[in-house]
């Protein structure tokens, strides 16, 4: 038993272990690998991404969730938003729900949504109206049934106004 | 086998953190924050190797045994089709054999220098 024992823990060795394992030749040695622990690792990039953000390198943009639909958004886009919506022409309104900011140096994943109070993304209703008319036909071979409808959709076209990330990472919801 | 699993279920308390793209959380746990910068490396380290100039005193005029396999060697019609519609960047349909070339008469030309 002692022997098995023995044996097993050498191949544990072999596999894992940072140093001379099989597993540490996987790992590219060109960067300097450095010994933090989680916490100050975490401190140190969210610093680093609230400084980003203030120098404000990069276009932002987002990902937010409208009528049930998920928009990748940023300055200046034009969405046409399809079905009932209450908001009228010419509204202002921050849309809410965002799932994702990001800029080319760093991303904010919400889990489901980012820390509330932190992006805030702006848009203007532009026009409200109807979609062309769509034809839903239906028809069963051999059974004498033949139905056509026609129907147009709600559609509300929005100006995103602007994307903007606010440099309070990690620093608690302040708007609630 | 407790050893074995240990290596698994264990949490490391140290991050490794070689890579200069950092994944963490937040403390509320409400958003993940990735960071993915673009880092640059200086000029001179993005110029080629220079060049190894190997001197050779052989006979022979050419060294490189690839390449001249690579001429003597006999192509498939298909491979060589292939290759050339690579490279002149046309179908492969105008390097097949033309059948009218096949029933073309094999005589003689009266006057060949015509």
């Amino acid at each position: 038993m002692a022997l098995l024992r023995s044996g097993l823990q050498r191949v544990a060795n072999i596999f894992g272990g940072t140093q001379g394992g099989i597993l540490s030749r996987f790992v590219t040695s060109l960067v300097p690998s450095e010994n933090k622990s989680v916490a100050e690792t975490s401190k140190e990039v969210i610093a680093t991404c609230n400084k980003l953000i203030e120098q404000n390198a990069s276009r932002n943009f987002a990902i937010v969730h409208i009528l049930g639909k998920q928009w990748r958004v940023t300055d200046g886009d034009l969405l046409v938003v399809e079905g009932y919506w209450p908001p009228n022409i010419g509204d202002q309104i921050t849309l809410d729900k965002v799932l994702v900011a990001a800029t080319k140096d760093f991303s904010l994943i919400g889990r489901p949504l980012v820390q509330p109070g932190l992006v805030t993304v702006t848009a203007t209703i532009i026009s409200k109206g109807l979609s062309h008319t769509r034809t839903h036909f239906k028809k069963k071979r051999r059974k004498q049934f033949m139905r056509i409808n026609f129907q147009r959709a709600q559609q509300t076209i929005l100006r995103i106004n602007s994307v903007e990330i606010g440099n309070k990472i990690n620093e608690g919801r302040n708007d609630v | 086998m407790s050893y074995l699993t240990r290596k698994i279920a264990l949490i490391p308390r140290v991050a490794l953190s070689r890579f200069y793209n950092k994944i963490v959380i937040t403390d509320d746990g409400s958003t993940i924050v990735a960071l993915h910068q673009d880092y640059d490396f200086p000029y001179e380290h993005s110029r080629a190797l220079p060049e190894e100039t190997s001197k050779d005193n052989t006979v022979l005029k050419m060294t490189d045994l690839d390449e001249v396999k690579r001429v003597f060697n006999e192509m498939k019609p298909e491979f060589a089709r292939k290759q050339l519609s690579n490279l002149t960047l046309t179908t492969e349909h105008r390097w097949y054999p033309r059948a009218r070339d096949k029933k073309a008469k094999k005589t003689e030309m009266n006057r060949p220098y015509l």
